[in-house]
């Protein structure tokens, strides 16, 4: 059994999770071996309900095999680190809903697999340790449609008086074969003061009441390819609750970092940019390397005496930096900065990560002088080895999370929209933002940029309910209130709506002990919808915050508990749908695995030149004819994008002893052309040559130039003797 | 030996004709010369199928003016003329067979090698046929 279990995993599960998906990584990918007829999704229905400080979005996705072989769609969640969790999963077949049961992670993927091998259809939702993902499995037998039901949750975070909500909608927008629906829903325990949508400014929006707005998009069209960003707030309402059927009370209070109480306690952190700035070959095309420097003197021209600055360049093997340890920015220091940017040539790969050990240092150091770690990350959005895809943006979210520390791009001169959106990917899900530099003058991106940061300004604030015992909060205690962003209490405690309640928040700071003090009669406190979800999700999040910091048991039972209960997927539970058996005459043939699909799919996710792919036989073309077949493929083998944009590091022709050895080596192929290929070994990008690249093919061009020069000098000659005569 | 240069005098007449031959020749070979330079990663076809156009028509006016110089009688060409015209027609056969050659035209020949050997001695009996006519309509005149 535990052998049939393990085949099963084989085939059907780790392909997928083995191929890189075909385009960059976003917000729920699909991903499945390669084939003829692949898993397609028939349409998108999402549902995003808004509150003060919550999100609630429910994605209906139907998946349809349109193959003769039985199928498992995979549906991949880059979720948010510390933010967004999956709190429910159904399955529909026809009209009929199936709910899932939570359980502990490592008994949920026995049962799936069980379910699997006994004709069963089922759906998983998991957590993916190596690639840090949540991912939904799938069955889905031939022909057949099947639709899951994901719900996400996920607290927000007030900045200057306003929430903000992103939804990777063009991707949905992009896989989504005929149609696409959303629905958004914001409703407020406070009036509704201001709402838009951002990337859709035509998007009509209806209220309904003061606390209501709704809008809807009904096809890929009207999505236009954008994605939806939705920026709302609410009149200042500091306190809401929510009491529900089990008893529990729930109470939310916020005060903002505006308020009069914090005023003369306000100390913002200094800030500490950590720059790193992409010097590899395709930095040094289209003066992207001037913007660039440009970019990073105007961006730590805006340090304070008391604010430090790192700077490291990478390109191909080398990562280079201003000074080992961190500076503290003088103006006096600009010219030096300067020097050594001009002394660089961008040249070489580009590996995002290739600083991250240094970047780390710093952020510790930071961290260490009592600064608060940037990191500015400048890049034309064009990596080329080293992680790529899902794996790159969880080593960003990594370096993020471990290290408190948000990161913003600037992204120079892209050379189109996916570069800049993966710059997005990598800095917005990381408390950051990508800003473009699309001409030569960076001053307005670098401007944006610095608006848009925010640093704590008051750390150690005690929340307490005053008189009241069992309190169980959510939020941290005490917790650390950044710029433009607001004290949050949200607590679990016992007693009716009707009951008073008495908040305080106390911090101490170099004048002394403050506190604020608010009293609230239970009427006056208006009911807010979703709050024992809010809290909830806050809890779990405090607990897996603890158990990253060290795996305790204790913790460990009271978090799977808790997850278990109300259903919660986390690295640690998950949720798991099976379907009673389908009578199937042959259902081993049913299941078997399509011929494509074997274990590694070929080359997906290759990059391959035209010529690459030709087939058919040479021997009735004509020299000429095979000559310009030649031609083309050593012209696409050229362009391809490590050539062209000179991110190669070395380059070897393929009989040499050096590039055969790598035939049975680690070497990953980014490129594989006619005549030439592009192969990552170790920290660098190899370009392997063949035959037609030595200089010996090219004698037959020097004996044309040689005949034709001869042949018209002899002509010259003649003719004017022919004149002379 | 004839010390007269290259290229003939224009006061005989086959040595303009000769002349001409060899010049055709050279700019026969020039072109096929060219379409070698442009072989590798800049190759053009269309580029390359104008050159060998041009090498052809070079080639065959080189080969014809050569012919008409071997064929003329021994006052209207002098013997520095004749060696231009061999050099000529030298010159565009080869430039005439580098052309068959990247068009496939000379595969083609040597695939179908009993109907080109034909087609080849008709169109040399007839030229030979025709050269007789004029040779015998010139000693009528005269």
């Amino acid at each position: 059994m535990r052998a049939a279990r393990v085949v099963i995993l084989v085939t059907l599960v780790l392909p997928a999770l083995l191929l890189t998906p075909g385009h960059v990584a976003a917000f729920c990918e699909i991903l499945e071996p390669p084939s003829a007829l692949p898993t397609q999704v028939n349409g998108t229905q999402v549902e995003i309900q808004l509150t003060e400080g919550f999100a609630r979005i429910v994605i209906i996705k139907e998946f349809y095999n349109p193959s003769d072989v039985f199928k498992e769609g995979q549906v991949f969640f880059p979720l948010e680190k510390g933010h967004e969790l999956i709190t429910d999963l159904r399955l529909k077949i026809g009209n009929v809903v199936y709910n899932s049961s939570a359980g502990d992670r490592g008994e949920a993927l026995d049962n799936f697999l069980d379910a699997v091998a006994q004709g069963q259809d089922a759906a998983l939702v998991q957590y993916d340790p190596p690639r840090d993902v949540y991912w939904i499995a799938v069955t889905i037998p031939p022909r057949e449609a099947r639709t899951t039901i994901t719900t996400l949750e996920m607290p927000l975070t007030k900045r200057d008086g306003f929430y903000e909500y992103h939804y990777r909608l063009s991707v949905d927008a992009r896989d989504s074969v005929d149609y696409l629906r959303v629905h958004l829903r914001v409703e407020t325990a406070a009036p509704l003061t201001h709402i838009h949508v951002e990337n859709h400014p035509g998007l009509p929006i209806l209220r309904d009441g003061d606390r209501i707005a709704e809008a809807y998009i009904n096809d890929s069209t009207a999505s236009r390819g954008q994605d939806l960003n939705v920026h709302f707030g609410s009149s200042a309402s500091s306190v809401g609750q929510l009491v529900n059927s089990s008893g529990g009370r729930y109470v939310r209070y916020a005060l903002e970092s505006k308020d009069p109480a914090f005023a003369p306690s306000l100390d913002p952190l200094p800030r500490s940019f950590l720059v790193a700035i992409d010097a590899s070959g395709s930095m040094g095309l289209d003066d992207r390397w001037a913007v660039a420097k440009e970019t990073v003197l105007r961006v730590l021209g805006d340090l304070r005496a008391d604010e430090t600055f790192g700077v490291a360049a990478f390109g191909g093997r080398d990562v280079s930096v201003f000074a080992p340890a961190l500076r503290r920015w003088t103006a006096e220091l600009s010219p030096a900065l300067r020097r050594f940017l001009d002394g660089i040539t961008p040249r070489g790969s580009t590996s995002y990560t290739a600083a991250f050990d240094r970047l780390e240092a710093w952020a510790s150091e930071a961290r260490v002088r009592g600064e608060q770690p940037i990191l500015v990350f400048v890049s034309d959005g064009r990596p080329t080895r080293g992680a790529l895809g899902l794996d790159l943006e969880n080593a960003f979210s990594r370096i993020a999370y471990e290290r408190s520390m948000p990161i913003f791009a600037l992204a120079v001169r892209p050379a189109d929209h996916s570069a800049e959106n993966l710059l997005r990917n990598l800095s917005h899900f990381q408390r950051g933002e990508v800003f473009t530099v699309f001409g030569h003058d960076p001053t307005s991106a670098v401007a944006a940029m610095l608006a848009s940061i925010r640093v704590p300004v008051l750390p150690d604030i005690r929340s307490e309910v005053v008189g009241t015992s069992g309190v169980e909060f959510a939020t941290a205690n005490p917790q650390t209130l950044m710029q433009g962003g607001e004290a949050l209490v949200l607590a679990k405690l016992s007693g009716s709506a009707d009951d008073p309640i008495a908040l305080r928040l106390s911090w101490i700071d170099p004048a002394g002990a403050h506190s604020v003090d608010r009293t609230f009669a239970g009427v006056e406190i208006p009911a807010q919808a979703l709050l024992d979800r809010q809290w909830l999700l806050l809890r779990i999040h405090a607990l897996l915050a603890q158990l990253r910091a060290g795996e305790d048991p204790a913790t460990l039972d009271a978090l799977t508990t808790l997850a278990t209960e109300n259903r919660v997927v986390t690295p640690y539970t998950s949720l798991l749908v099976t379907i009673p058996s389908q009578p199937s005459s042959d259902p081993a043939a049913d299941r078997a695995v399509p011929a494509e699909s074997t274990l590694f799919g070929g080359t997906s996710g290759l990059l391959a030149s035209p010529g690459s792919g030709r087939s058919g036989s040479s021997s009735l073309l004509t020299p000429l004819v095979s000559e310009a077949r030649r031609a083309d493929a050593l012209r696409a083998d050229l362009a391809n994008p490590f050539f062209a944009e000179r991110e190669v590091d070395r380059i070897l022709y393929a009989d040499t002893p050096e590039a055969a050895s790598f035939a049975g080596g680690t070497a990953l192929v980014r490129f594989q052309g006619t005549y030439l290929q592009v192969l990552e070994v170790g920290d660098e990008l190899i370009g392997v040559l063949g035959d037609e690249f030595r200089p010996g093919r090219y004698l037959q061009n020097a004996f044309g130039v040689a005949t034709t020069v001869l042949a018209l000098w002899a002509f010259v000659r003649v003719r004017r003797r022919a004149e002379e005569s | 030996m004839d010390d007269r240069p290259v290229g003939g005098s224009r006061n005989v007449p086959g040595d303009r004709e000769a002349s001409r031959s060899l010049q055709a020749g050279l700019v026969g070979i020039a072109f096929v010369g060219s379409l070698l330079a442009t072989f590798g990663p800049w190759f053009d076809v269309n580029l390359a199928y104008l050159m060998l156009l041009a090498a052809g028509i070079a080639a065959i006016l080189g080969i014809r003016w050569a012919d008409r110089v071997a064929h003329a009688t021994g006052s209207r060409t002098s013997p520095a003329g004749r060696r231009d015209a061999r050099a000529g027609a030298t010159l565009s056969a080869v430039a005439l067979l580098v052309v068959l050659f990247y068009t496939g035209i000379l595969f083609i020949l040597l695939f179908l090698w009993p109907l080109a050997l034909a087609g080849f001695l008709i169109a040399w009996a007839v030229h030979h046929e025709r050269i007789a006519a004029q040779a015998s309509r010139r000693e009528a005149r005269t």
